[in-house]
């Protein structure tokens, strides 16, 4: 594995700058020999690095087995990169479910030697913050990247439900009652003895207690414990590390002191997803130049000469970023949500909100005067069954039909790191014909292969969300927020929200902050371009196999008419002001990629590192807010101290109740775009340690635990695991399934007959495409491992994994008898009579020959002593038909005729039990297996 | 067993079902025999029924009881309102309703409105140019820019200082690392400059009062409030939940008179001791009147009641040095217990700040909601803030000249017929309205929501004295808010057209609580000299006049 690090380079103090630097590759020694004259050129030359690393640090030979010189790919220090001739990745592309389950399942938990450079030591970590990183990291490894989709037709997993044992339940309560007790009991002392410190919470001189005794009693009792957790103040930029302001205490927390010194600490805590809280670079040029021109204020609300060209500009923008019509900013986020919402509905309207949904949705709402009915957090039956009630029974009391209805739903939320079930509320949305309201808060920047958001994220057309909310104070590194929809939507706000007539206008340094951001993110359009839609097929491009489709602005006036979505493409150069200097690794849109790609690449890697070490975490795994639960309140405070405490300080951030329920007390990480690799292992370091101090591990069961050192060492593969045959051979890889790109490998001219189709792009960027399960079988088997040891084993395997897919063809033509044209209707009682054959004799003819290959194979799988393709195949089809023939295959199981047939289809289904209990196991459908129960029988 | 009953067979076709249920009861017995704990449960049971066969029946209902409330809380609907539909009812309701568009389309009244909204090319500031006129330069009495803060050198310099330092957001609230220095330093400057013990920074004015109320009133406390008030305060009272009472705008005799009733009132009702607030603006944002504030907090004392003053119009705009009417009429910001200000009306920066005790400023802390639960404000911002407070201490000239730019432009228009300026004569946020004759309105000129002029009035005509429980005053004044607000834009326009931007007050028509009357809202600043504040006035009645004369024709 390859771990170039920043760190190496920084071991010498006097290294200006903490670049990976390929050895002996000339053209990198003349970039340090460049000084760095400002930040445009110091990132022209950073992307320069990266682009030399990239082309030298070739992606390393994954496939062990078939390499005889494995060898050049070891002992791989931080400064040096190998190459490998015959490297290639792959990239599989699927379209049958059926077949993309076949592959799902791996064994061999196998992994090239781990590597055995030191990894950078937390001293340099530390070392790195004194340098140019302190805001945004370096990191030029291509591998550690990822893109935030989601695989169409798979189920939204958020993790939410992972309960602790009940002895941490019970001694979490039992905490909060000695503490609620003990609190009690001082105040019931304190009160007689030390009154004077009472008096502002009682009764006096005839006013009653601004805060009462009762009222504080939380904050008083419980959160004075911990108060040094919170509320740490800070100074300078919260980027990838932050500088607290030290505090001190001399009376347990009753009042804290600065004591004048400042720490620098590991900042995984601020919403700087995108890493653009800076004070350099581009767009803090671009915010001076704003300043120097517009002075810091635009006097006044919007309505009332509060609006300057900025303003419009960036509205017009924002616009474009999202995919809508237009959109309307407001200078704060929170009143974004407070001010919008009573423009939109009122009395008579009904407010369906999450119940998890943030304060500033709460108070927006309550302002209305519209009825709120709550749903259970992100539950689509729970939201169903409401809107089934609420439609039918109307108005409370008079049962009049609701106005409208107004669902409101939160993007990603922001302390259980859950991400919304989009492609279900759509699918309700058509059936129910309510409006949506998304807060995009902390989605938009931070989600989607191009940082649009959940929109983006699940491929849902923005047009058909009726309002997409969003702050600025998240990734874009600037504050306020924004409303984005159609034309008339917009307009409407525009004179009806509280915001137009009342609020301050946005301060032109945070709009052009904004603009900076991004058009980073968007990359800017050179101006002239012909009009029309362009449609570029991008598959060579090493950022990124998606087919994109760009609209150029010009002809376009609202969002195309789609279901999907329809990337809004870069920013046309005409929509940003002329003053307005990017440099060109910004304005290509490369600099905005490789931040959404290292955010995606962390937040992945933190979450499922954290769960394999054996912490429960929250949310889904693209979250780049991963909430580490704790459970009792003291580790909570515990937890803080003990992070910061550390060598490399790491800053927390840490909730309880009443913020969360009583028991989930959680520490909350917010991952950046500005963490390196190095930071997230640190954190991973870390937690490891604490967690075992103080016994925080309560996950996944200790033997699926990995190691901190296998943790760090699979990061790659960690943040790639979704299927499992190429989950554990590091084979990057991705899932297309259903991708409209392919169609044309299958069309008529194409080359392949039928799905699936496997893609392997070389280095070189040639592509190569294999269709046919059997020959992708025997292709890839070999390079996974599971290809058998030597060339008879693998001749062997390939014959019984045709073998079972004869079965498996077999098992499909009972249900197309007479043909493949014709529908199953129309061939329904031939299909019974082959039916009863099948059952009958076909099934057990097919059992009892693999039954005796195992019974000859002594080691319980069919060739050699470890799981091959040939395994999987039969366990996918014996799946399959306990899915269509589920009495049938009970009997033949029954029997006793078929031990070891079961015995290796209950192993297999043993050991990727986490994958088939996880939903990511896709379903049957109206495909190979059908379940029809008139063709089944014992 | 004892359950091995003779079964004597009344009905040999029952035999299957006596059967029946004895399988089950003995299946149930051995499964409830393994149940751990069951013998002891079974134990009691007995006992207690052969001690006390009442207790069990008790025992059971309470059981019952228990299960019937738990299931109740899940299945809602418990209310005998809920209509019991068929599952295919229900679906063809659904297919049925067909929801309200989300937003009504624009009139063309709106339309128009939004095209012709200003838009400053450029910086705004005293002569700022306009993207509307080609980006001709126009004298700017609309934005707020009272002590002329906008685009000063020494607060851009700074801005850019501490943008190299800090960057530009904050990236958190500040319970999580949203907290800088500079956000303190700013608190701290604003208590010292006010004279407070405390003081706490919200990143939005308008979201700051309606924080801070809620914040403190709570369901059954008693707010009493002026009718007044700016929609901000209005919509802290609505989120508060409290018991409202309402006194007539700026009205201390009426103010008196709540007070006293809500006295009685506890004192009549024996209602326990509660939480009393006094809620009201300095310089009201709706027609720029001023609140007599030494008497309202002798009222406040008198009645043991804590004040709210709303200073977003009054801090950085009057006083000696801008600290606002404490400082104006020379009382201690610590008589007032909740100090709200607007950073950005009043500094040119942006956000509000609420002052007064350690205590009151802590507990916002944690229930300050849009405080709470919002991003900090850009450190660079702050520091705007900061080095604004920092220019007023040090430069009281410039209130002097506002003021003085105040009066000018008042001897000019005060003068004017046909209209009527309800604000203060020393607030530089002037309101200008219509009075009566050309649009038909038959009742006096007034402020927003009926301050009572001396006017002959016959009998019927006398006011009636409001009710304090309700926000509409006793003798609303009516006015053709549409006509009203086309003659005014018509003055604006016609005043853009002579180089003069000035605004209407805008307002959120049907969602206002108590609707205010049109007005034309001049914002004087002390950047323009005093010939240019004459010529500006000059040019607004010239305009004023010809408008209102096209109109009489
Ligand atoms: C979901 C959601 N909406 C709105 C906001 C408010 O945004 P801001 O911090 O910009 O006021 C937040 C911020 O915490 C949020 O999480």
């Amino acid at each position: 594995m390859s771990y170039p690090t920043s760190s190496s380079s920084t071991s010498h103090s006097s290294s200006p700058s903490p670049i990976a630097i390929p050895k002996g590759h000339t053209k990198s020694k003349s970039i340090l020999k460049h000084p760095m004259r400002d930040a445009a050129s110091y990132l022209t030359a950073l992307s320069q690095a990266d682009a030399d690393a990239r082309a030298a640090a070739a992606r390393k030979n994954r496939f062990a087995d078939t390499n005889s010189d494995a060898g050049s790919t070891h002992s791989f220090m931080t400064t040096s990169t190998s190459t490998s001739k015959s490297s290639s990745s792959t990239s599989i592309e699927y379209d049958d479910r059926n077949v993309q389950n076949l592959l799902s399942a791996d064994i061999a938990h196998r992994y090239d030697e781990l590597d055995n450079s030191p990894y950078s030591s937390e001293e340099q970590a530390l070392h790195q913050f004194n340098f140019k990183h302190s805001e945004f990291g370096h990191c030029a490894d291509e591998s550690y990247r990822f893109t935030s989709a989601w695989k169409p037709n798979t189920p939204v997993i958020n993790h939410l439900d992972e309960d602790p044992s009940y002895y941490i339940l019970l001694t979490t309560y039992f905490s909060y009652l000695i503490l609620i007790v003990l609190g009690h009991l001082r105040d019931f002392f304190g009160k007689r003895f030390h009154s004077h410190a009472y008096k502002h919470l009682m009764p006096s001189n005839g006013y009653a207690a601004l805060n009462s005794d009762f009222d504080s009693f939380y904050s008083r009792r419980l959160k004075a414990r911990m108060d040094d957790c919170f509320s740490r103040p800070i100074t300078g930029v919260p980027g990838r590390s932050i500088t607290l302001l030290d505090r001190a205490s001399d009376d347990n927390n009753t009042t804290l002191r600065l004591t004048g010194t400042t720490s620098r600490a590991l900042n995984i805590s601020s919403y700087n997803y995108l890493g653009f809280a800076q004070a350099q670079g581009p767009c803090a040029d671009a915010v001076e130049e704003g300043i120097r021109r517009y002075g810091v204020s635009a006097c006044g609300a919007r309505l009332e000469a509060g609006t300057t060209d900025l303003h419009n500009q960036v509205e017009s923008l924002v616009a474009k970023f999202v995919g809508t019509q237009d959109a309307v900013i407001c200078s704060m986020g929170f009143a974004t949500n407070s001010t919008t919402l009573p423009a939109l509905v009122g009395k008579g309207c009904l407010v369906i909100s999450d119940e998890l949904n943030h304060a500033s949705i709460r108070f927006g709402v309550r302002l209305s005067g519209a009825n709120v009915r709550t749903f259970k957090h992100n539950d689509m039956e729970s939201l169903e069954s409401l809107l089934r009630e609420v439609i039918s029974q109307g108005q409370p009391r008079t049962h009049r039909p609701w106005k409208k209805i107004l669902l409101v739903v939160e993007g990603l939320y922001s302390m259980e790191g859950t991400l919304v079930d989009l492609p279900g509320i759509m699918k309700l949305k058509q059936r129910y014909k309510f409006y949506l309201y998304v807060d995009e808060a902390h989605s938009i920047g931070a989600l989607g292969p191009h940082g649009r958001g959940v929109a983006d994220y699940f491929s849902v057309n923005p047009g058909s969300i009726d309002i997409l909310m969003g702050t600025f104070t998240k990734s874009f590194g600037a504050s306020g927020g924004y409303i984005a929809g159609s034309k008339p939507l917009i307009s409407r706000l525009r004179v009806r929200s509280h915001a137009g007539c009342y609020t301050e206008s946005m301060s032109p340094a945070v709009l052009t902050q904004i603009m900076a951001s991004m058009a980073s993110i968007m990359g800017v359009r050179p101006p002239a371009v012909g009009p029309g839609i362009v449609t570029t097929v991008s598959e060579e491009d090493d950022n990124s196999n998606k087919l994109t489709l760009t609209i150029n602005p010009a002809s376009s006036t609202g969002p195309i008419s789609a279901d999907t979505y329809i990337h809004p493409g870069p920013a046309p150069a005409s929509s940003l002001p002329s003053w307005l200097h990017l440099p060109p690794y910004t304005l290509s849109g490369s600099e905005g990629q490789t931040r959404l790609r290292r955010l995606a690449f962390n937040a992945r890697y933190l979450s499922r590192g954290l769960n394999k070490l054996g912490f429960i975490t929250y949310g889904h795994s693209d979250s780049p807010i991963v909430p580490l639960l704790l459970f009792h309140p003291g580790k909570m405070t515990l937890f803080s101290r003990l992070m910061i405490a550390r060598k490399v300080p790491i800053v927390v951030v840490v909730v309880g109740y009443p913020a969360t329920p009583l028991v989930s007390g959680r520490a909350r990480f917010c991952l950046s775009a500005a963490h390196t690799k190095q930071d997230c292992d640190s954190v991973l370091r870390a937690c490891n340690e604490i967690g075992d101090a103080i016994d925080l591990k309560h996950g996944i069961p200790v033997k699926e635990r990995w190691t901190l050192d296998e943790v760090i060492a699979r990061a790659v593969e960690l943040v790639n695991m979704n299927i499992l045959p190429f989950e554990y051979s590091k084979t990057p890889f991705e899932d297309k399934t259903g991708f409209k790109a392919f169609s044309k490998h299958l069309s008529p001219q194409g080359t392949h007959f039928a799905p699936p189709l496997l893609q392997i792009k070389e280095d070189s960027g040639e592509i190569f495409v294999l269709s046919q399960t059997p020959a992708i079988l025997a292709y890839i088997g070999p390079k996974l491992g599971l290809g058998g040891s030597n060339e008879y084993e693998h001749a062997t395997i390939n014959q019984l994994t045709l073998t079972a897919l004869d079965l498996s063809n077999e098992a499909h033509d009972v249900h197309h008898p007479i043909s493949n044209s014709l529908y199953y209707e129309d061939q329904k009682p031939e299909a019974k009579r082959r039916a009863e054959d099948f059952r009958e004799n076909r099934i057990p003819k097919f059992l009892t020959h693999f039954e005796t290959v195992l019974q000859n194979n002594s080691s319980g799988v069919l060739v050699g002593s470890t799981i091959s393709t040939a395994d999987l195949t039969l366990f996918q089809v014996l799946d399959g038909l306990h899915f269509a023939f589920p009495r049938r295959i009970g009997a033949l199981r029954k029997s006793g005729e078929y031990t070891h047939v079961f015995q290796l289809y209950d192993r297999v289904k043993d050991e990727l039990k986490d994958y088939f209990g996880s939903k990511r196991r896709r379903e049957y459908s109206m495909g190979l297996y059908r379940d029809y129960p008139e063709l089944d029988q014992e | 067993m004892t359950s091995s009953l003779p079964t004597p067979s009344i009905n040999p076709a029952l035999d299957p079902v006596f059967a029946f249920l004895q399988s089950s009861y003995a299946l149930a017995e051995s499964t409830w025999t393994k149940i751990p704990g069951s013998a002891m449960i079974g134990r009691y049971i007995r006992s207690s029924h052969r001690n006390d066969p009442g207790r069990t029946i008790l025992e059971i209902m309470l059981v019952l009881w228990a299960i019937r409330t738990l299931l109740q809380s899940r299945t809602r609907s418990g209310d005998e309102n809920y209509v019991k539909l068929s599952q295919k009812e229900i679906d063809e309701l659904i297919d049925d309703w067909i929801p309200d568009p989300l937003v009504e389309t624009l009139s063309s009244n709106e339309v128009n409105e939004l095209a012709n909204l200003p838009v400053i090319q450029g910086p705004s500031g005293p002569k700022p140019r306009l993207v509307n006129n080609g980006g001709k330069q126009v004298t700017n009495l609309a934005s707020y820019n009272f002590t002329g803060l906008a685009g000063d050198e020494r607060i851009t310099s700074r801005a850019i200082e501490t943008l190299r330092k800090y960057g530009v957001g904050s990236c958190g609230p500040p319970g999580f690392y949203g907290t800088i220095d500079v956000h303190m330093e700013l608190e701290q400057n604003i208590a010292s400059f006010l004279g407070t013990e405390s003081a706490i920074i919200y990143s939005q004015a308008f979201s700051t009062i309606s924080s801070v109320i809620p914040a403190f009133c709570k369901r059954g406390d008693i707010i009493v409030a002026d009718r007044g008030v700016s929609f901000a305060v209005h919509k802290g009272i609505q989120v508060s939940r409290s018991t409202v009472r309402w006194y007539d705008h700026n009205d201390v005799k009426s103010l008196e008179d709540a007070l006293e009733s809500v006295e009685r009132e506890q004192i009549k009702k024996r209602l326990p001791l509660t939480r009393r607030f006094i809620v009201t603006e300095g310089i009201f944002e709706n027609d720029g009147a001023m609140v007599d504030l030494p008497k309202i907090i002798a009222l406040k004392h008198k009645y043991k009641f804590r004040l709210c003053l709303d200073e977003s119009m009054s801090f950085g705009t009057v006083g000696r040095t801008g600290r606002g009417l404490t400082e104006l009429y020379n009382v201690p910001a610590t008589e007032v217990d909740l100090l709200v200000g607007s950073l950005a009306t009043g500094l040119c920066a942006t956000g509000g700040f609420c002052a007064g005790t350690k205590h009151v400023v802590d507990h916002q802390r944690i229930n300050g909601t849009s405080f709470v639960f919002s991003a900090a404000m850009p450190a660079l911002l702050a520091v705007s803030a900061s080095e604004g407070i920092h220019i007023l201490t040090h430069n009281p000239t410039k209130l002097t000249t506002l003021h003085e730019n105040t009066c000018i432009f008042r001897s000019i228009l005060d003068k004017v017929e046909g209209i009527h300026i309800p604000s203060h004569p020393a607030s530089p946020l002037i309101h200008i309205q219509l009075v009566g004759g050309e649009t038909k309105l038959a009742v006096p000129p007034s402020s927003p929501i009926g301050l009572r002029r001396k006017v002959n009035l016959t009998l019927s005509q006398l006011p009636k004295l409001s009710n304090p429980q309700s926000v509409l005053p006793g003798n609303p004044v009516q006015f053709d808010i549409e006509a009203e607000e086309r003659i005014l834009q018509e003055v604006v326009d016609e005043a853009l057209s002579q180089g003069l931007l000035i605004s209407r007050a805008k307002r959120l028509r049907g969602q206002e609580v108590v609707e205010p009357r049109p007005a034309i809202k001049i914002a004087i600043t002390n950047a323009l000299t005093r010939k240019e504040v004459e010529k500006a006035a000059a040019t607004l009645k010239n305009a004023i006049v010809k408008v209102l004369n096209k109109r009489k024709k």
